[in-house]
């Protein structure tokens, strides 16, 4: 990210203020953005040791309590405790989205940076298949996939991985052909540098900030397609503790007990405003002018 | 514009056919064999698959299959439920206007929030106003359809009791009950697209402003509102108009969910169980009429396009 333009008239430094509180506004944005991500992550990774009680473990003498000390959140209408089933739901949704996302950028990625250097009737055959796969509504494509295949974790972080590859292959083939034909890569050609090196050293680096912010925004995408498909169950299944499971869990008892709703629908709304933030803020930390105002 | 029309035509049928052969593929890549899988658990006969088998035609080669498959397409019949056994056309027929009365009222309401909330945030660039549209419109973007319709719910159905909380009363039962049980799942939708909606309006009114043939309209000491709406607005639009072709993807697809959440009686209920029941010629048939309606929305936006402005070349 390069460091603040050296402004060398008034004219200048007048016309940087608004960029500048532009940047700020940015930066808290990835920083609250960052923060809630952190809290997401940590505890899903510390689940275990954060976690007061098992998820799946019932109490029937317990059904439905209302939040106390014992269990802060309350229980749920096996006797769970909400809490620990909220920190284990958070790796779940980790797990499948960051998966699924990782599967899509593998292959995505180098499909768009091959096709974009190199070019070629394939090169356009492929970017032709991409815009069949994205003119394609995702959750259809993911419902579809989920029929073919069958409900479950893995299944889901194959169907993020499915919906959201051509995005990254796209992405990343419009960004290599702008960077292509610039001098840098010129001159690395003609000091004699392999196509493989020149990707890996002159290009990859370049195209970096676009894939970055994608990727946190596709990690939202998927942490809402394993919530959503959960919630209409052709996700999770029970006893998991999906955050999607836990919402039509609390739908079904909400009349007894609306506040055991408010947690999950917190915790995924939370999640996704976290990667969409963060997504954000980096756009337009990186490059004023993809997004500009 | 006849010609690019034409030509969007031409390339709209190409994606139709795509999808329609992906389908095809898609099907043929299931793990086992569809009658098997639907079968096994019934614990049938070897006898018994082969005859559902040659029933479905699955025991011609790929080939044949395929061209059956697209003369079927063709002919618009959408199959028969494995498990109805009832030709899955009549049912869609039914479902399919619920689901497009909920998009155009659900997109109605995104629009008349969206546009205005995005041109006073533009108007109002960095302050309270522009910064309570953008918070609104980061928290519309991350509550899931399932979770803002479930809230909405137990807010104004359950524990308010303002709206019926699940079911359906067709139109010409009771009109007013209708409109009743369409507020929720509208709102839920609505808010959705109208979060998109603003952002974008927004971006784009704040880079037209920015040009300079708005310099000049102020130059000429043309007033505030005219230029905005006479002069920004109607450039500003055009990639508003986009965006909503391109993300009504999502809002079909959040249609699905939330007339799962509301019981809404539309085509999410066919796509729901045939997918949990591994109905797949059910499955199949919502995919492409969606889809199909999909691309449809797409084209009707370029065109609109083409017909607003009328800088689009059609090279």
């Amino acid at each position: 990210m390069p460091t603040s333009t050296r402004a060398s008239t008034t004219l200048e430094i007048v016309a940087a203020v608004p960029r500048l509180r532009r940047r700020l506004l940015a930066e808290r944005r990835l920083s609250i953005g960052l923060i809630l991500m952190g809290l997401f992550i940590l505890g899903g990774l510390l689940a275990p040791i954060l976690a007061p009680y098992d998820p799946l473990k019932q109490d029937y003498r317990r059904m439905l309590a209302p939040p106390d000390v014992v269990h802060l959140l309350g229980t749920d209408e096996f006797g769970r405790d909400i809490l620990s089933r909220l920190l284990y739901g958070g790796r779940i949704s980790l797990l499948v989205a960051g998966g699924g996302v990782a599967m899509a950028g593998g292959i995505g990625v180098p499909l768009g940076l091959l096709a974009g250097y190199y070019g070629g009737l394939t090169a356009a055959g492929l970017m032709r298949l991409t815009d069949v796969a994205m003119a394609f509504p995702p959750i259809l494509l993911a419902i579809s996939v989920v029929a073919l295949f069958g409900p479950g974790l893995t299944n889901l972080a194959v169907v993020i991985g499915v919906t959201y590859f051509p995005r990254f292959a796209r992405l990343a083939y419009v960004a290599t052909l702008s960077v292509k034909t610039s001098l840098f890569v010129e001159a690395g050609r003609a000091l004699g540098a392999s196509g493989g090196r020149i990707l890996k050293k002159h290009i990859s680096p370049n195209i970096a900030a676009p894939i970055l912010v994608e990727v946190s925004l596709a990690l939202g995408f998927g942490i809402l397609l394993e919530s959503g498909l959960s919630f209409l169950g052709l996700g999770a299944q029970p006893p998991s503790p999906s955050w999607g499971l836990m919402v039509a869990d609390a739908r079904q008892v909400m009349s007894q007990m609306p506040f055991y709703l408010l947690w999950p629908s917190l915790a995924v709304a939370g999640a996704i405003l976290a990667f969409n933030l963060l997504g954000d803020g980096m756009r337009d930390a990186l490059d004023p002018r993809l997004r500009g105002h | 514009m006849g010609q690019y029309i034409a030509r969007r035509l031409l390339v709209t049928a190409f994606l139709v056919w795509a999808i329609v052969s992906l389908v095809f593929v898609l099907l043929r890549l299931a793990p086992g064999d569809v009658v098997q899988v639907l079968l096994a658990e019934g614990g049938a006969s070897p006898e018994v698959v082969q005859a559902r088998r040659r029933v479905l035609g699955l025991d011609q080669p790929l080939g044949v299959q395929y061209w059956r498959w697209l003369s079927q397409i063709v002919r618009l019949d959408l199959g028969t439920s494995l498990a109805t056994q009832r030709p899955i056309g009549p049912d869609i027929a039914r479902a399919l206007p619920r689901s497009l009365e909920l998009v155009v009222a659900s997109l109605s309401l995104g629009l008349a929030l969206g546009v205005p909330a995005g041109i006073l945030a533009a108007s109002r660039r960095g302050r309270r106003e522009d910064l309570a549209v953008s918070f609104a419109s980061m928290g519309g973007l991350s509550v899931p359809n399932f979770v803002s319709g479930t809230l909405l719910l137990l807010c104004f159905g359950l524990l308010l009791r303002w709206f019926p909380t699940a079911g359906y009363v067709s139109f010409s039962e009771s009109p007013v009950t209708h409109l009743r049980f369409l507020v929720l799942p509208t709102v839920t939708l609505g808010l959705t697209l109208a979060a998109i909606t603003a952002r974008f309006t927004r971006s784009s009114m704040l880079e037209v402003l920015g040009q300079d043939y708005i310099r000049t309209a102020h130059a000429k000491g043309l007033g505030e509102r005219f230029v905005r709406y006479r002069h920004a607005l109607k450039n500003a639009i055009i990639p508003v108009v986009t965006i909503i072709g391109v993300e009504s993807g999502s809002l079909l697809g959040g249609t699905v969910v939330v007339e799962y959440v509301f019981t809404w009686p539309g085509m999410s209920t066919m796509l729901i169980q045939g997918a949990s029941r591994r109905d797949y010629p059910m499955v199949q048939a919502v995919v492409l009429v969606v889809a199909g309606l999909f691309l449809m929305l797409n084209l009707l936006v370029d065109v609109l396009n083409a017909y607003i402005d009328p800088r689009i070349h059609y090279a």
